[in-house]
């Protein structure tokens, strides 16, 4: 496990999304962009002047696009130990969004789109663990989108809804799209946004084409610092969500501390015992002795810490919770590990 | 007059540009910069700071590289191409294609790779693929004047461009830098995963140094081939090169950075460093010293890239604010 340390200011950094889809994209970072500067679709210039833009950096295979502000690079996914997935990195993001942000003049917000057949946790580890990255940018959020009509499809003929790349972009979205509503009945968007719903148990599901979609839905979201936005109805227990094929949430929510030491050991096991497995871990943690919580987040084997006083006090609260996404995890023991490291 | 004991940089010339300068090159007709935005242009830095730049091409993309021969001046940026400025023409491109990673005159031939490819200034593939995979470093290893080390997501490649072959093979995880010994016996690499990699030419064989915190991006060999220096976050370290194949050694960490090392650079003729950092730090390095730099100067942003002139006096530094400094050396009696 790799615990490492966040910029002192993050919000200094540009911040980042990362969208990923089964369906049309653009017009989501169209959206984006029309809500950022509010004069419609524009980028800004590409010179440094212009200091209220969106930047596309285009990992998708295939054509590319082009403009000002948009820089396309095919991908490439470098390794640290041979045959082992868990610990990979993206060169070409790191690449990307360095040539981006290392400017006189950084755009204020950047995109990064990824192709849909991307594993979207080497993608993610990258943003959040990269050592320059981390002085550059800030994650603010994953968001996936999904054809309504595709899907529906799929629903009707008993079909997976998702194959596993899909399905885990979904999981640990913080926004999924539905994209084309209008070509479905209402009846029939119900049940994709239902369906959708069992497998991202993390984010919110908007539908654009019934959604007054603004800025604040798209950006802005910070949906990796901090607490995790999923918590049970019910306080003062542990629960944890079966997905499709193995791929599960587990979220572990109690109203009461955790034992430092106790909890730094158990973390530690279940992260390196499941650093192939874990999508997306995220927690914030209650300290005795502690005004503060201390919030966790991670991907595959990196985990990194801060402390929740870098947050609005709205956003507070003096329960722990954590929530895991991955494969194959061991939600029984995982959420008995996760009560033992309560303190007295 | 008695030399001072240290030596020194002091800054000579500057000029801000529109756009942060990812690549220096020296040519014979003054400096060169290829910027983000696109542009590549020239400078008389014999002049004061300001009016004295000439934009001699703008390219499609971002300029990753420079290099320049007597008459020529070539540029690879994101979008693939290979920008060519020969004797103050027109410029001419290649085609687009992958990123151009890394392009350096071997001879009088540019080479370039881009890819998994190593292609010529027109594009043409010299080798199509070679066991590096995806590459993203290069350098000419001195051997003979034809031969040249890629590195890349499988390893490092000995590519013989006479003969457009590989001639050997050493598979790693993820080559981010490379550099040669000026005498020719060893190069180093170093990985994604924290290692720095010491291989005999003849026959690959070599030794893994580990330890770095982070991947090691940055590799620079001092003139005498006594020190390879190598830089992982912002740690540097050097190791003595006759005792480097030992790992029972310890290296010698320089301590004066508190920001990610984002250049370096050996002097050509003398055991000198220079690196340069995410704070815009330029520290001077004497590698037998290792407590602190024998001269530390100040730029804005954080440095891109580090070149020395053909004379091994003038240091061009590039920042990410567009900050361009030339630099000059006094050599100093001891260090």
């Amino acid at each position: 496990m790799t615990l490492s340390t966040p910029p002192i200011d993050p919000w200094a950094a540009v911040p980042v999304t990362i969208i990923v889809g089964h369906a049309p994209v653009m017009p989501v970072i169209e959206r984006m962009i029309a809500a950022h500067t509010g004069t419609g679709i524009g980028i800004g210039n590409d010179n440094g002047t212009d200091n209220d833009n969106v930047a596309i950096l285009d990992t998708t295979p295939g054509p590319t696009h082009s403009g000002p502000g948009w820089l396309s690079l095919p991908a490439v996914t470098g390794q640290r130990t041979p045959d082992c997935g868990c610990c990979q990195a993206r060169l070409d993001i790191v690449d990307g969004l360095r040539i981006m942000v290392e400017r006189p003049t950084p755009p204020s917000h950047i995109v990064v789109w990824v192709g849909d057949d991307h594993d979207i946790a080497t993608v993610v580890r990258t943003v959040l663990s990269d050592p320059d990255l981390a002085r550059l940018i800030r994650l603010d959020s994953v968001i996936a989108t999904v054809d309504a009509p595709t899907l529906s499809t799929r629903l009707a003929l008993n079909l997976p809804l998702a194959d596993r790349h899909q399905a885990e972009q979904l999981a640990i979205a913080d926004r999924v799209m539905v994209m084309e509503s209008q070509h479905v009945t209402a009846g029939t968007r119900q049940q994709v946004i239902r369906a959708i719903s069992t497998i991202n148990r993390v984010g919110f599901i908007i539908d654009p084409g019934l959604d007054r979609v603004g800025w604040s839905d798209l950006c802005d979201i910070d949906g990796w610092h901090g607490a995790p936005l999923t918590t049970p109805r019910t306080a003062g227990i542990t629960t944890h969500t079966h997905l499709a094929d193995g791929l599960e949430t587990i979220t572990c929510w109690v109203n009461g501390a955790v034992n430092p030491p106790v909890f730094d050991a158990w973390i530690n096991d279940i992260v390196m015992g499941n650093s192939s497995r874990i999508l997306r871990l995220q927690g914030a943690l209650r300290i005795n002795g502690q005004a503060e919580r201390t919030c966790l987040r991670g991907v595959r084997s990196f985990v990194s810490s801060h402390s929740e006083s870098e947050h609005a006090a709205h956003r507070r609260s003096r329960h722990s919770v954590l929530a895991i996404v991955g494969n194959d995890l061991d939600a029984p023991e995982i959420r008995s590990g996760f009560m033992s490291t309560l303190a007295g | 007059m008695t030399a001072e004991p240290l030596s020194t940089l002091t800054p000579l010339w500057h000029t801000t540009l529109p756009d942060a300068a990812r690549a220096v090159q020296w040519s014979a007709s003054g400096l060169v910069t290829g910027s983000v935005d696109g542009s590549v242009a020239r400078h008389n830095v014999d002049t004061s700071a300001g009016a004295n730049r000439t934009v001699i091409a703008t390219t499609t993309g971002a300029v990753t590289c420079l290099t320049a021969s007597a008459s020529s001046i070539v540029a690879g940026d994101t979008s693939g191409v290979i920008t060519t400025v020969a004797n103050g023409g027109e410029p001419t491109m290649s085609a687009p294609g992958p990123p151009v990673m890394g392009c350096v005159y071997v001879g009088d031939t540019v080479v370039a790779i881009a890819g998994e490819r190593v292609i010529d200034a027109t594009g043409a593939t010299v080798v199509d693929t070679t066991p590096a995979g995806r590459l993203r470093t290069l350098t000419p290893t001195g051997i003979t004047p034809t031969d040249v080390l890629v590195g890349g997501t499988d390893g490092l490649a000995w590519i013989d461009l006479a003969d457009r072959r590989v001639r050997q093979h050493l598979g790693l995880c993820s080559v981010m830098a490379c550099a040669v010994d000026p005498t020719a016996n060893l190069a180093a690499a170093g990985d994604l995963s924290g290692s720095l990699h010491l291989v005999h030419h003849e026959d690959a064989e070599g030794t893994e140094l580990t330890g770095y915190p982070d991947r090691v991006n940055l590799i620079a060999w001092t003139a005498s081939g006594t020190w390879v220096a190598a830089a992982a976050a912002d740690e540097i370290t050097v190791w003595k090169s006759d005792s480097a194949s030992d790992a029972a050694d310890e290296p010698v960490l320089l301590q004066g950075h508190e920001q990610s090392v984002t250049a370096l650079v050996a002097h050509d003729t003398h055991d000198l460093l220079v690196s340069g950092d995410a704070d815009g730090t330029i520290a001077l390095w004497s590698p037998g010293i290792a407590d602190r730099p024998i001269c530390v100067t100040q730029t804005h942003g954080a440095v891109l890239a580090l070149q020395w002139d053909h004379d091994h006096q003038r240091l061009a530094i590039s920042t990410s604010t567009g900050h361009v400094m030339v630099a000059v050396l006094t050599l100093g009696a001891l260090a």
